[in-house]
Protein backbone atom coordinates (compact mmCIF):
# COMPACT_ATOMS: atom_id res chain seq x y z
CA UNK A 1 0.00 0.00 0.00
CA UNK A 2 1.69 3.25 -0.93
CA UNK A 3 0.13 6.60 0.40
CA UNK A 4 -0.86 9.13 -2.22
CA UNK A 5 -1.44 12.93 -0.79
CA UNK A 6 -3.64 15.84 -1.83
CA UNK A 7 -4.24 19.53 -1.03
CA UNK A 8 -6.39 20.05 1.86
CA UNK A 9 -9.57 21.21 0.52
CA UNK A 10 -10.91 23.97 2.40
CA UNK A 11 -7.74 26.20 2.07
CA UNK A 12 -6.87 29.78 1.17
CA UNK A 13 -4.03 30.21 -1.04
CA UNK A 14 -2.01 33.02 -2.16
CA UNK A 15 0.36 32.56 -5.28
CA UNK A 16 3.41 35.01 -5.68
CA UNK A 17 6.61 34.36 -7.85
CA UNK A 18 8.47 31.55 -5.80
CA UNK A 19 6.21 32.07 -2.55
CA UNK A 20 2.93 30.64 -1.48
CA UNK A 21 0.87 31.54 1.54
CA UNK A 22 -1.56 29.26 2.65
CA UNK A 23 -4.55 29.57 5.41
CA UNK A 24 -6.41 26.27 6.25
CA UNK A 25 -10.01 27.61 6.95
CA UNK A 26 -10.90 24.71 8.54
CA UNK A 27 -8.83 25.96 12.01
CA UNK A 28 -8.75 29.19 11.74
CA UNK A 29 -6.94 30.00 14.86
CA UNK A 30 -4.09 28.37 13.51
CA UNK A 31 -1.58 31.03 11.55
CA UNK A 32 -1.42 30.99 8.07
CA UNK A 33 1.90 28.86 6.51
CA UNK A 34 4.30 30.34 3.95
CA UNK A 35 6.07 28.27 1.50
CA UNK A 36 9.33 29.30 -0.22
CA UNK A 37 11.91 28.04 -2.66
CA UNK A 38 12.03 23.86 -3.14
CA UNK A 39 8.80 23.73 -0.63
CA UNK A 40 6.83 25.45 -3.73
CA UNK A 41 7.86 22.86 -5.30
CA UNK A 42 7.26 20.10 -3.83
CA UNK A 43 3.42 21.43 -3.01
CA UNK A 44 3.08 21.66 -6.82
CA UNK A 45 4.06 18.27 -7.20
CA UNK A 46 1.28 17.11 -5.29
CA UNK A 47 -1.23 16.08 -7.27
CA UNK A 48 -3.56 13.51 -5.36
CA UNK A 49 -2.03 10.69 -7.33
CA UNK A 50 1.79 10.55 -6.46
CA UNK A 51 3.03 8.69 -3.58
CA UNK A 52 6.21 9.92 -1.93
CA UNK A 53 8.15 8.05 -4.29
CA UNK A 54 6.96 9.06 -7.20
CA UNK A 55 6.97 12.98 -6.22
CA UNK A 56 10.52 12.34 -5.64
CA UNK A 57 10.94 10.91 -9.23
CA UNK A 58 8.92 14.01 -10.57
CA UNK A 59 10.89 16.39 -8.74
CA UNK A 60 14.24 14.91 -9.45
CA UNK A 61 13.44 14.60 -13.31
CA UNK A 62 12.32 18.01 -13.32
CA UNK A 63 15.44 19.49 -11.61
CA UNK A 64 17.96 17.16 -13.03
CA UNK A 65 18.75 15.33 -9.92
CA UNK A 66 19.00 12.03 -8.54
CA UNK A 67 15.53 11.20 -6.47
CA UNK A 68 18.07 10.46 -3.52
CA UNK A 69 19.36 13.59 -3.39
CA UNK A 70 15.91 15.67 -3.04
CA UNK A 71 14.46 12.42 -0.68
CA UNK A 72 15.10 13.72 2.49
CA UNK A 73 13.91 17.46 1.71
CA UNK A 74 10.63 15.94 0.25
CA UNK A 75 9.76 13.27 3.56
CA UNK A 76 10.37 16.27 5.77
CA UNK A 77 8.44 18.70 4.16
CA UNK A 78 5.64 15.79 3.46
CA UNK A 79 5.36 15.49 6.84
CA UNK A 80 5.65 19.16 7.79
CA UNK A 81 2.63 19.57 5.74
CA UNK A 82 0.29 16.62 6.86
CA UNK A 83 0.93 17.84 10.37
CA UNK A 84 -0.07 21.68 9.83
CA UNK A 85 -3.32 19.78 8.40
CA UNK A 86 -2.84 21.63 4.93
CA UNK A 87 -2.65 17.57 3.08
CA UNK A 88 -4.87 14.62 3.28
CA UNK A 89 -3.57 11.06 2.39
CA UNK A 90 -5.27 7.98 0.81
CA UNK A 91 -3.56 4.57 0.65
CA UNK A 92 -2.91 2.89 -2.73
CA UNK A 93 -2.84 -0.55 -3.52
CA UNK A 94 -0.31 -1.67 -5.83
CA UNK B 1 9.14 33.00 6.96
CA UNK B 2 7.11 36.43 6.96
CA UNK B 3 3.79 36.69 5.99
CA UNK B 4 3.73 39.48 3.82
CA UNK B 5 1.21 41.94 3.75
CA UNK B 6 0.00 41.63 0.85
CA UNK B 7 -0.37 38.17 1.31
CA UNK B 8 -2.02 38.79 4.66
CA UNK B 9 -4.41 41.17 3.26
CA UNK B 10 -5.96 38.51 0.71
CA UNK B 11 -5.94 35.14 3.62
CA UNK B 12 -7.34 38.29 6.31
CA UNK B 13 -10.05 38.44 3.56
CA UNK B 14 -10.52 34.58 2.96
CA UNK B 15 -10.47 34.32 6.68
CA UNK B 16 -12.90 37.15 7.52
CA UNK B 17 -15.83 35.14 5.66
CA UNK B 18 -15.65 32.10 6.58
CA UNK B 19 -15.80 32.95 10.35
CA UNK B 20 -18.52 35.02 10.03
CA UNK B 21 -20.09 32.28 7.81
CA UNK B 22 -19.09 29.76 10.10
CA UNK B 23 -20.94 31.73 13.07
CA UNK B 24 -23.86 32.59 11.19
CA UNK B 25 -23.15 36.36 11.28
CA UNK B 26 -23.75 38.42 7.89
CA UNK B 27 -20.22 40.33 7.07
CA UNK B 28 -19.98 42.19 3.79
CA UNK B 29 -15.91 42.64 2.87
CA UNK B 30 -15.59 45.85 1.85
CA UNK B 31 -12.81 48.30 0.33
CA UNK B 32 -9.61 46.80 -0.45
CA UNK B 33 -8.68 44.58 -3.29
CA UNK B 34 -12.17 42.95 -3.85
CA UNK B 35 -12.76 46.40 -5.42
CA UNK B 36 -9.44 45.76 -8.01
CA UNK B 37 -11.78 42.53 -8.76
CA UNK B 38 -14.93 44.63 -9.66
CA UNK B 39 -12.45 46.59 -11.75
CA UNK B 40 -13.25 49.88 -9.16
CA UNK B 41 -9.91 50.20 -8.64
CA UNK B 42 -6.63 49.70 -9.92
CA UNK B 43 -3.70 47.59 -8.17
CA UNK B 44 -3.54 49.09 -5.12
CA UNK B 45 -1.74 47.38 -1.66
CA UNK B 46 -4.01 47.40 0.86
CA UNK B 47 -2.93 47.58 4.08
CA UNK B 48 -5.83 46.03 6.74
CA UNK B 49 -9.32 44.24 5.93
CA UNK B 50 -12.40 45.91 6.32
CA UNK B 51 -15.54 44.83 7.18
CA UNK B 52 -19.40 45.65 7.74
CA UNK B 53 -21.05 43.38 9.68
CA UNK B 54 -24.63 43.16 10.70
CA UNK B 55 -24.88 45.97 13.12
CA UNK B 56 -26.69 44.17 15.53
CA UNK B 57 -23.88 41.02 15.23
CA UNK B 58 -21.27 43.46 15.53
CA UNK B 59 -19.93 42.46 18.97
CA UNK B 60 -20.58 38.98 18.72
CA UNK B 61 -18.46 38.93 15.53
CA UNK B 62 -15.74 40.32 17.47
CA UNK B 63 -16.06 37.60 20.45
CA UNK B 64 -16.01 34.73 17.25
CA UNK B 65 -12.98 36.63 16.59
CA UNK B 66 -11.54 36.59 19.58
CA UNK B 67 -11.90 32.76 19.67
CA UNK B 68 -9.43 32.95 16.98
CA UNK B 69 -7.17 34.80 18.40
CA UNK B 70 -8.06 38.53 17.26
CA UNK B 71 -8.00 40.97 19.73
CA UNK B 72 -9.18 44.41 19.92
CA UNK B 73 -7.02 46.92 20.02
CA UNK B 74 -7.13 50.01 22.51
CA UNK B 75 -10.15 51.62 22.31
CA UNK B 76 -9.85 55.49 21.37
CA UNK B 77 -12.08 57.74 23.84
CA UNK B 78 -11.08 60.87 21.76
CA UNK B 79 -14.42 62.40 20.65
CA UNK B 80 -15.47 61.98 17.06
CA UNK B 81 -18.17 64.19 15.19
CA UNK B 82 -19.73 61.49 13.56
CA UNK B 83 -20.70 58.08 15.51
CA UNK B 84 -17.55 55.75 16.13
CA UNK B 85 -18.33 53.14 13.49
CA UNK B 86 -15.79 50.67 13.81
CA UNK B 87 -13.26 48.53 16.25
CA UNK B 88 -10.24 47.45 15.16
CA UNK B 89 -8.69 43.69 15.99
CA UNK B 90 -5.61 42.76 15.85
CA UNK B 91 -3.51 38.61 16.06
CA UNK B 92 0.21 38.00 17.05
CA UNK B 93 1.09 36.35 14.46
CA UNK B 94 -0.77 38.56 11.75
CA UNK B 95 0.97 42.17 10.12
CA UNK B 96 -2.28 43.20 9.26
CA UNK B 97 -5.40 44.69 11.49
CA UNK B 98 -9.23 44.09 10.82
CA UNK B 99 -11.59 47.32 11.27
CA UNK B 100 -15.02 45.80 11.50
CA UNK B 101 -17.51 48.31 10.87
CA UNK B 102 -21.41 48.66 12.22
CA UNK B 103 -21.97 51.50 10.28
CA UNK B 104 -20.33 53.43 7.48
CA UNK B 105 -20.12 57.34 8.34
CA UNK B 106 -21.92 58.97 5.43
CA UNK B 107 -24.78 56.96 4.68
CA UNK B 108 -27.09 58.31 7.10
CA UNK B 109 -29.97 56.21 6.70
CA UNK B 110 -30.38 53.58 10.55
CA UNK B 111 -27.35 51.28 10.13
CA UNK B 112 -29.25 48.13 10.10
CA UNK B 113 -31.62 49.77 7.76
CA UNK B 114 -28.22 50.55 5.35
CA UNK B 115 -27.17 47.23 6.00
CA UNK B 116 -29.74 45.69 4.90
CA UNK B 117 -29.85 47.63 1.51
CA UNK B 118 -26.79 46.45 0.96
CA UNK B 119 -26.82 43.18 1.94
CA UNK B 120 -29.83 42.52 -0.40
CA UNK B 121 -27.45 43.55 -3.13
CA UNK B 122 -24.36 41.65 -2.28
CA UNK B 123 -22.21 39.26 -4.21
CA UNK B 124 -19.18 37.35 -3.97
CA UNK B 125 -15.59 37.90 -5.49
CA UNK B 126 -12.60 35.53 -5.39
CA UNK B 127 -9.75 36.57 -3.29
CA UNK B 128 -7.18 33.87 -2.12
CA UNK B 129 -9.22 31.32 -3.73
CA UNK B 130 -12.14 31.98 -2.43
CA UNK B 131 -15.24 32.99 -3.18
CA UNK B 132 -15.35 36.46 -0.51
CA UNK B 133 -18.87 37.98 0.18
CA UNK B 134 -18.85 41.81 -0.73
CA UNK B 135 -21.11 44.39 -2.08
CA UNK B 136 -21.78 44.75 -5.33
CA UNK B 137 -20.32 47.10 -7.65
CA UNK B 138 -22.93 50.09 -7.06
CA UNK B 139 -22.98 49.73 -3.87
CA UNK B 140 -19.49 49.23 -3.14
CA UNK B 141 -19.04 52.55 -5.24
CA UNK B 142 -21.30 54.51 -2.88
CA UNK B 143 -19.04 53.19 0.22
CA UNK B 144 -16.01 53.75 -1.56
CA UNK B 145 -17.18 57.55 -2.61
CA UNK B 146 -17.94 58.70 1.16
CA UNK B 147 -15.01 56.73 2.63
CA UNK B 148 -12.95 59.82 -0.17
CA UNK B 149 -15.91 62.17 0.75
CA UNK B 150 -14.82 62.03 4.58
CA UNK B 151 -11.67 63.36 4.30
CA UNK B 152 -11.75 65.31 1.35
CA UNK B 153 -8.30 67.94 2.58
CA UNK B 154 -6.37 64.71 2.02
CA UNK B 155 -4.60 64.49 -1.17
CA UNK B 156 -5.73 61.33 -2.73
CA UNK B 157 -9.57 61.95 -2.57
CA UNK B 158 -10.27 64.07 -5.28
CA UNK B 159 -8.01 62.06 -7.50
CA UNK B 160 -9.58 58.68 -6.22
CA UNK B 161 -12.99 59.99 -6.40
CA UNK B 162 -12.36 60.76 -10.36
CA UNK B 163 -10.72 57.39 -11.10
CA UNK B 164 -13.55 55.23 -9.37
CA UNK B 165 -16.36 57.86 -11.41
CA UNK B 166 -14.46 56.49 -14.31
CA UNK B 167 -14.30 52.77 -13.74
CA UNK B 168 -17.64 53.04 -12.12
CA UNK B 169 -19.62 54.54 -15.42
CA UNK B 170 -17.28 51.16 -17.49
CA UNK B 171 -18.83 48.41 -14.94
CA UNK B 172 -21.97 49.52 -14.50
CA UNK B 173 -23.53 51.56 -17.34
CA UNK B 174 -26.52 53.83 -16.80
CA UNK B 175 -28.65 51.29 -15.16
CA UNK B 176 -26.20 51.25 -12.41
CA UNK B 177 -26.16 54.77 -12.02
CA UNK B 178 -29.36 54.55 -12.45
CA UNK B 179 -29.47 52.49 -9.24
CA UNK B 180 -26.93 53.96 -7.29
CA UNK B 181 -29.38 57.11 -7.43
CA UNK B 182 -31.95 54.85 -5.78
CA UNK B 183 -29.41 53.53 -3.24
CA UNK B 184 -28.44 57.00 -2.21
CA UNK B 185 -31.91 57.56 -1.51
CA UNK B 186 -32.96 54.11 0.15
CA UNK B 187 -29.77 55.18 2.32
CA UNK B 188 -30.06 58.57 3.04
CA UNK B 189 -27.20 59.58 0.92
CA UNK B 190 -28.08 61.53 -1.48
CA UNK B 191 -26.81 64.67 0.23
CA UNK B 192 -23.39 63.07 1.15
CA UNK B 193 -22.89 61.26 -1.62
CA UNK B 194 -24.12 64.46 -4.00
CA UNK B 195 -20.54 65.22 -4.90
CA UNK B 196 -19.99 61.92 -6.33
CA UNK B 197 -23.33 61.56 -8.05
CA UNK B 198 -23.02 64.54 -10.01
CA UNK B 199 -19.22 63.63 -11.25
CA UNK B 200 -20.66 60.18 -12.33
CA UNK B 201 -23.34 61.53 -14.38
CA UNK B 202 -25.66 59.51 -11.98
CA UNK B 203 -29.60 60.85 -12.30
CA UNK B 204 -30.35 63.04 -9.63
CA UNK B 205 -31.55 60.96 -6.31
CA UNK B 206 -34.77 61.53 -5.13
CA UNK B 207 -34.34 63.31 -1.25
CA UNK B 208 -33.88 61.19 1.46
CA UNK B 209 -34.83 62.59 4.00
CA UNK B 210 -31.52 62.65 6.22
CA UNK B 211 -32.01 64.36 9.30
CA UNK B 212 -30.67 68.14 8.96
CA UNK B 213 -28.66 67.37 12.45
CA UNK B 214 -26.88 64.61 10.80
CA UNK B 215 -26.54 66.34 7.69
CA UNK B 216 -24.72 69.28 9.33
CA UNK B 217 -22.55 66.44 10.89
CA UNK B 218 -21.54 65.39 8.40
CA UNK B 219 -20.43 68.30 6.47
CA UNK B 220 -18.50 70.09 9.44
CA UNK B 221 -16.79 66.56 9.96
CA UNK B 222 -15.94 67.18 5.87
CA UNK B 223 -14.43 70.77 6.65
CA UNK B 224 -12.65 69.43 10.32
CA UNK B 225 -9.04 70.20 10.97
CA UNK B 226 -8.88 68.26 14.07
CA UNK B 227 -10.24 70.39 16.67
CA UNK B 228 -13.90 70.21 15.70
CA UNK B 229 -14.35 66.88 17.55
CA UNK B 230 -13.16 68.12 20.82
CA UNK B 231 -15.45 71.37 20.29
CA UNK B 232 -18.27 69.53 19.47
CA UNK B 233 -17.66 66.94 22.10
CA UNK B 234 -17.42 69.67 24.86
CA UNK B 235 -20.50 71.48 23.49
CA UNK B 236 -22.53 68.23 24.65
CA UNK B 237 -20.55 67.85 28.07
CA UNK B 238 -22.21 69.36 31.16
CA UNK B 239 -20.75 72.36 32.20
CA UNK B 240 -19.34 70.72 35.14
CA UNK B 241 -17.66 68.36 33.03
CA UNK B 242 -15.78 70.99 30.74
CA UNK B 243 -12.83 71.25 32.44
CA UNK B 244 -12.10 67.62 32.66
CA UNK B 245 -13.13 67.02 28.67
CA UNK B 246 -10.68 69.83 28.11
CA UNK B 247 -7.93 68.34 29.81
CA UNK B 248 -8.59 64.99 28.48
CA UNK B 249 -8.32 66.59 24.70
CA UNK B 250 -4.80 67.50 25.86
CA UNK B 251 -3.59 65.35 27.53
CA UNK B 252 -5.02 61.13 26.62
CA UNK B 253 -4.51 58.25 28.13
CA UNK B 254 -0.98 56.71 27.78
CA UNK B 255 -2.42 53.84 25.79
CA UNK B 256 -4.49 55.95 23.42
CA UNK B 257 -1.05 57.75 22.49
CA UNK B 258 0.88 54.29 22.17
CA UNK B 259 -1.64 53.45 19.95
CA UNK B 260 -0.89 55.93 17.48
CA UNK B 261 3.18 54.48 17.83
CA UNK B 262 4.34 51.26 16.90
CA UNK B 263 5.73 50.90 20.17
CA UNK B 264 5.03 52.04 23.40
CA UNK B 265 6.88 55.75 24.00
CA UNK B 266 8.76 56.54 27.11
CA UNK B 267 7.39 59.26 29.48
CA UNK B 268 9.71 62.19 27.38
CA UNK B 269 8.20 60.96 24.56
CA UNK B 270 4.33 61.23 25.42
CA UNK B 271 5.03 64.50 27.01
CA UNK B 272 6.75 65.88 23.82
CA UNK B 273 3.38 64.11 21.72
CA UNK B 274 0.85 66.27 23.96
CA UNK B 275 2.85 69.25 23.65
CA UNK B 276 2.47 69.04 19.59
CA UNK B 277 -0.98 68.29 20.19
CA UNK B 278 -1.20 71.07 22.44
CA UNK B 279 0.29 73.54 19.92
CA UNK B 280 -1.62 72.38 17.37
CA UNK B 281 -4.91 72.16 19.02
CA UNK B 282 -4.60 76.38 19.49
CA UNK B 283 -3.68 76.82 15.86
CA UNK B 284 -6.34 75.39 14.43
CA UNK B 285 -9.12 76.79 17.17
CA UNK B 286 -9.85 79.82 15.85
CA UNK B 287 -11.23 78.33 12.55
CA UNK B 288 -13.35 75.36 14.21
CA UNK B 289 -14.62 77.87 15.94
CA UNK B 290 -15.58 79.93 12.62
CA UNK B 291 -16.99 76.68 11.51
CA UNK B 292 -18.74 75.76 14.47
CA UNK B 293 -20.50 78.41 14.72
CA UNK B 294 -24.36 79.03 14.01
CA UNK B 295 -24.43 75.12 13.11
CA UNK B 296 -27.35 72.80 14.69
CA UNK B 297 -25.81 69.33 14.91
CA UNK B 298 -27.48 65.82 15.37
CA UNK B 299 -27.95 62.89 17.66
CA UNK B 300 -25.44 63.99 20.55
CA UNK B 301 -22.82 61.82 22.33
CA UNK B 302 -22.81 58.36 19.88
CA UNK B 303 -20.56 55.72 21.31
Amino acid sequence: MNVVRRHARDLAVVESPGRLALLDLTRLEAPPVVLEGSAVAIWAAIDGERDGAEICRHLARTYGMAPEQVRADVADCLTTLASLGLLTTRSRGK
Amino acid sequence: MTLQISEAVLLGHALADRAARDAGIRALLIKGPGLTVQGLRGEHESSDVDLLVDPGERDRFVEVMGGHGWVPGPVSTAPTILPKHSRTIRHQAWPIEMDVHDRFPGFLADPQDVFEVLWERRTTVPLAGVDVTTCDPVSHAAVVALHHLRDPARGSSGPALAALATDLRSVVGDDGLAELSALATRTRSDRTLAAFLELVGAPAPEPGAAPEGDVAEWELRTASTGSEPWLVELSRQPWRRRPAAIWHAVWLSDEEIDAFHTSPLDRGSRARVRLRRLRRGLRQLPAALRRLAGRRLGRGSRG
